[in-house]
């Protein structure tokens, strides 16, 4: 029981995967995406 | 048609290298000799059980089917039990010493004379034998039991005139993967008996006795 | 000469103490009776029923009363013997099952749950070893040697149980089956106990459900079954599976469609640093659309690249930027000369994508100066690409209830080798 409803969940997740892999969305994004967090040389983070 | 001396009740004739045969109605132990018949003792009484075994019940071991013919039940201090005649025919006979559920199957072995020393020798003694060890076959067997036994009743076709109240020394051995040697001496001589543990659905039984309450195991045959 | 008459399986004897009318309903196999009445013992080794001693035993509520039927492991039984017995540590009762084909079988009820015990005809090594060895299955000592007395007696038994009788008991377990031998004197009685859900026996005898670990007992049985290992196992096996389907199926997905470059030498000119790539055509559905950047900003210095990408039939524009720096000291140096930008769900259609380099010399209110070397920077971009944050989800969200399944598993089984003597821990 506990392994069908297991088995279920990573079904979805893995259609949920696909779906955002079809068409290239990320909730995240990888890099930067708004003007706002232009960098205009922040400088090094090193300390 | 044989009757019996005591009772005068008919008597069954002898079966082939079993001489004797218990009275059903007045229990004598009868002597069968062609159709010379005497009697020769008391069979005694035999109590009710719950043995699933009967006369008649047919067993399969190690691909042989015999017939029970008779039985012994035994006594010792702390309980009894049943030992059953198991026939093959052609004079091969068995023992089926019940144990509730579990059915040590034991034939006649001549084992060497040093072996068959030693079995007499821890036999004889009436305690500090028990974890003693002695190989037989290249089977090892231990000391699980040493005591005297006496017989309750006996019933049937047997071999020797075993009634009530007969005496017998036995020295039980066990081997680690459920092999048993049983020594045994009584009026009659002494013996050597070897054999395995089966579970009764391993022994493909057939008209087992039918109780009260109770439906047949699925792997009991017909009649 | 088989007799096909139905023997009873009942004998009726009457108790020399009391007068009460018991059943023996394991004739000829048991050798004591308790007086479900009176507590009386009595002798069946002899067809005259004895009086062994006189007891005022109350006769006890029992989970499974004397003489319950009931169908459990592929038999029929019945009840007809209770005993409770006790260590140092616990009391627990064992019901004597009995089936005139099949023999005798226990059932051991203790605060965690039930066992079914067939009684072992085969010596498997020494009873007192750390371990058993039957077939190709080891069986492992928990526990050091206890010793049980039994504390009361019910009904009837294949030998002559006493109350106060005194048993060695040593138990080795091999999953969900415990090998127990009792040494009484120079005997010994093995049994191989199986474990059995407490359902399983209110259903096989028709008793309300007693109940076992966690419900009751503060420790699981040695050989409980984990309720979530099997679980545990089947989820992570599950979850690297999807996992590897799903990374597969990224990169078959997400393989990059046709890319174009462009560079230039950022330099004082506006022109000189200003790009516009175009087209790039996406056609089905929406891409995330990739842009690679590369450029050498000069020693502690910093280049942004601002990206426009225009959809050229709807004119609707996304935007981004890429920092490019390189930065360094004595003994360290950060260096982010290279950068990639994904932009999420582009929708088909006709795109440009423009590119404008800020240098720190552009940078409002900043005087330029002019003759400063032009920093060169490469453009690689076009729809296609992977989202590994997709897959860095997608992992948290299989095996997050893996890994809570398996602590729970594990939790499970640090309860159950708490109170261990062997194979513990903090054994040392």
């Amino acid at each position: 029981m506990k392994r069908r409803l297991f088995l279920v969940y990573a079904a979805t997740s893995l259609v949920a995967f696909g779906a955002a892999a079809m068409t290239g969305y990320s909730p995240f994004g990888d890099g930067k995406q708004e003007r706002d967090a232009y960098s205009r040389g922040g400088g090094p983070s090193h300390k | 048609m044989l009757s019996c001396p005591q009772c005068g009740a008919p008597a069954q004739s002898a079966l082939p290298g079993l001489p004797l045969v218990t009275c059903t109605s007045c229990n004598a132990l009868l002597m069968v000799d062609g159709d010379n018949i005497r009697n020769v003792g008391d069979s005694g009484r035999m109590p009710f059980d719950v043995s699933p075994l009967q006369m008649g019940t047919r067993l399969t071991v190690e691909g042989q089917r015999g017939e029970i013919v008779g039985r012994e039940r035994w006594a010792w201090d702390n309980g009894s039990w049943n030992e059953w005649l198991l026939d093959f025919g052609g004079g091969k006979i068995a023992w089926v010493a019940e144990e509730a559920g579990y059915y040590m199957i034991m034939s006649a072995i001549q084992p060497r004379a040093d072996v068959l020393k030693k079995l007499s020798d821890l036999g004889g003694q009436a305690w500090g034998v028990l974890g003693e060890t002695v190989q037989v076959d290249k089977v090892r067997y231990t000391v699980s039991d040493v005591k005297k036994v006496s017989c309750v009743a006996s019933e049937g076709h047997l071999p020797e005139p075993i009634g009530a109240d007969f005496p017998r020394r036995s020295l039980d051995l066990r081997s680690k993967d459920g092999r048993a040697l049983t020594w045994q001496r009584d009026a009659h001589g002494s013996g050597v008996w070897a054999g395995r543990y089966y579970r009764l659905a391993e022994l493909q039984p057939a008209g087992l006795r039918q109780f009260d309450g109770w439906s047949m195991p699925r792997y009991a045959g017909a009649r | 000469m088989t007799t096909d008459a139905v023997a009873p399986s009942v004998k009726a004897i009457t108790c020399p103490s009391c007068g009460g009318t018991l059943e023996l309903r394991a004739s000829g196999f048991s050798t004591l009776i308790v007086c479900l009445y009176c507590g009386s013992e009595l002798d069946l080794t002899n067809p005259q029923v004895k009086l062994v001693a006189e007891h005022a035993q109350a006769g006890a509520e029992l989970v499974l009363p004397i003489g319950s039927r009931g169908h459990l492991k592929g038999a029929d039984w019945t009840v007809i013997g209770y005993l409770e017995r006790m260590d140092g540590w616990s009391r627990w009762g064992e019901f004597l099952l009995f089936n005139p084909y099949e023999g005798y079988r226990w059932l051991i009820h203790q605060a965690a749950g039930w066992s079914f015990g067939v009684p072992f005809l085969i010596q498997p090594g020494s009873p007192r070893g750390l371990t058993q060895k039957i077939g190709n299955e080891h069986f492992k000592k928990c526990f050091r040697e206890t010793i049980n007395t039994v504390d009361y007696v019910l009904g009837e038994f294949y030998w002559q149980v006493r109350k106060g009788e005194q048993a060695e008991v040593n138990g080795y377990v091999s999953g969900n089956r415990m090998l127990s031998c009792e040494i009484v004197g120079d005997g010994y009685e093995w049994t191989m106990e199986e474990w059995v859900s407490s359902s399983e026996v209110a259903a096989a005898f028709g008793i309300e459900d007693t109940g076992q670990y966690p419900e009751t007992g503060t420790h699981p049985l040695p050989h409980q079954p984990n309720p979530s290992s099997g679980l545990a196992g089947f989820m992570f096996t599950v979850g690297a599976a999807a996992l590897i389907f799903a990374l597969v199926f990224a990169v078959v997905f997400g393989s990059a469609s046709p890319r174009s470059e462009a560079s230039l030498l950022a330099g004082d000119t506006a022109q000189s640093r200003q790009v516009v790539i175009e087209p790039f055509t996406i056609t089905g559905s929406s891409q995330p659309f990739t842009i690679d950047t590369r450029g050498e900003p000069g020693d502690n210095s910093w280049l942004d690249v601002e990206y426009v990408l225009t959809n050229m039939d709807t004119g609707e524009s996304r935007v981004a930027n890429q920092p490019i720096e390189y930065y360094y000291g004595r003994d360290w140096k950060e260096d982010d000369r290279r950068g990639t930008i994904k932009l999420s769900s582009v929708p088909p259609g006709r795109y440009s994508l423009e590119a404008e380099v800020v240098r720190p010399e552009d940078e409002r209110g900043t005087s330029a100066s002019f003759g400063s070397k032009a920093k060169p920077v490469e453009i690689v971009a076009g729809p296609g690409g992977i989202f590994w944050s997709n897959l860095v989800l997608l992992f948290f969200v299989l095996f997050a209830p893996a890994f809570w399944v398996l602590a729970k598993s594990m939790s499970f089984e640090a309860v159950r080798r708490d109170d261990y003597d062997y194979g513990n821990d903090d054994e040392d």
